[in-house]
């Protein structure tokens, strides 16, 4: 128990705890209204996919894998990423 | 070659595949699906932007951020039941398991009493494009989390009766299983709840 509470993972854990409390705080404390509103939307949605890869990385080991799980795992959060904010920032 | 590589010191590539082949099939068939529901949702949300913005209003952010901090705990407590596998700790295994359990069907209360609240204050899933969506994609993800839990009850199952039977192999893909609900959810919170 003790080594687990004080391994890497628990840091990662707390990370994501804080970027979870980071992006409600861009949602509530934002720029309402204004032009960087959409900057606001791109903000969140990148800070999702940064604990999505942390996610992938530590909690599901795909640091220590194969390089092509590493390489198609990274792929979909790079092109998700790139997609979703696309799509939410241009509003296509 | 391999003398090559000993006296150079380069690190060998890990051919490691954590939970074996079966389980990636499944989560990156997931990750597609559920890719272009997300796309979809924010084509949608577009094309109707003042509608979208003034439904998400009435979505109740603390049941979401605190749902997303229970599935976060859930995760780091699935990462310790796996290392106390390992480590053949097993009563700990056990208890991490529980541990996880409980924090999906926390999850689950509260989302059963979010739709309560939702369909008390007149919001269906015919109400209008958002609460579609919303009742949909929490629905599909809710679905998840049944299976989920069932594969924990399988796993506290055998680590009480035969213990040895389980794999390593089995209890990986467990866990990244359960992992992939966490990260569903995390994509999930801010297109519903957060985006402005």
């Amino acid at each position: 128990m003790r080594e687990h509470v004080l391994s890497k993972e628990t840091l990662v854990f707390l990370i994501l705890v804080l970027l979870t409390l980071s992006s409600w705080f861009v949602s509530a404390y934002g720029n309402p209204g204004s032009e960087a509103e959409n900057f606001d939307g791109v903000i969140i949605l990148l800070l999702a996919f940064l604990k999505v890869q942390l996610i992938i990385l530590y909690f599901m080991e795909v640091k220590e894998a194969t390089i092509v799980l590493k390489s198609l795992t990274g792929l979909w959060v790079f092109l998700a990423s790139v997609i979703l904010c696309s799509i939410f920032y241009f509003q296509f | 070659m391999q003398q090559r590589e000993a006296i150079l010191d380069i690190p060998k590539q890990s051919t490691r595949l954590p939970g074996g082949e079966g389980i990636w099939v499944f989560i990156f068939g997931d990750l597609l699906i559920f890719s272009l529901f997300f796309i979809v949702f924010l084509d949608y949300r577009a094309e109707d932007l003042a509608l979208f913005r003034q439904a998400a209003n009435t979505l109740n952010l603390t049941f979401g951020l605190f749902n997303t901090i229970v599935l976060l705990v859930s995760s780091w407590l699935i990462v310790g039941a796996l290392k106390a596998y390992r480590n053949k700790q097993f009563a700990w295994l056990e208890r991490f398991s529980w541990g996880g359990l409980l924090c999906g069907t926390l999850f689950l209360i509260l989302k059963i009493f979010e739709y309560k609240e939702k369909i008390e204050a007149g919001h269906y899933v015919t109400t209008n494009d958002f609460y579609m969506f919303y009742f949909v994609l929490t629905g599909i993800h809710l679905f998840h989390v049944f299976i989920g839990l069932g594969v924990l009850v399988w796993l506290i199952y055998g680590i009480r009766n035969n213990p040895d039977k389980l794999s390593q192999t089995s209890i990986e893909a467990a866990g990244i299983f359960w992992h992939m609900v966490d990260l569903l959810w995390i994509v999930l919170f801010p297109l519903l709840y957060l985006l402005p």
